[in-house]
């Protein structure tokens, strides 16, 4: 554990910020962007995750050991996700 | 569990909905156990129970509590948003 008080501030200016954010990926989920569209959602909500990771869970205020963790976890579920997406993305190759 | 659907491809309707409840609903358990967390905590920081030395379990709930909520910024776009246009 570490001694960083986050001042109120800086809680009040990111929560606005991830609820900007989730007005701006509701409006543009109306926008039709064809493939694009799951990117831009998906680009949006990493960018959010980011904001809560560093500010709210503290991560930015944190060691060294902890990015490590942090860093493992991510790549692990990334391995994972890209499992399940190598099964979607080849499956039509089966159909001829 | 038993689901009919009436309409255009029944089986793809299934298929999303087990996963549309099963996401939603393990969500809601996960919500459920921080609300009950964050409710402890609130009453034993009221009681003056933490302090500069000791803020191990505030930090802990915080960091659960986001973990809950990273899981709704990912979950609401795939289930809500993608292909609503």
């Amino acid at each position: 554990m570490h001694d960083h008080v986050t001042p109120k501030r800086t809680y009040l200016v990111i929560g606005t910020a991830l609820l900007m954010l989730t007005l701006i990926t509701y409006q543009i989920a109306f926008i039709n962007l064809g493939p694009w569209s799951t990117v831009v959602a998906l680009g949006i909500a990493t960018s959010k995750a980011l904001l809560i990771v560093l500010f709210f869970m503290h991560a930015r205020y944190s060691s060294g050991l902890t990015w490590l963790v942090i860093v493992a976890a991510v790549a692990w579920l990334a391995l994972l996700v890209a499992g399940t997406m190598d099964d979607f993305v080849t499956r039509s190759w089966l159909r001829p | 569990m038993a689901f009919s659907y009436e309409g255009e491809q029944p089986r793809q309707a299934a298929l999303f909905f087990l996963l549309y409840f099963s996401m939603t609903g393990l969500h809601a358990v996960h919500l459920l156990i921080g609300l009950g967390l964050v409710m402890v905590v609130m009453i034993f920081a009221w009681r003056g129970r933490y302090s500069g030395d000791h803020y191990t379990p505030v930090e802990l709930t915080g960091l659960y509590w986001h973990f809950v909520d990273v899981i709704w910024v990912f979950l609401f776009p795939l289930l809500y948003l993608i292909g609503r246009h």
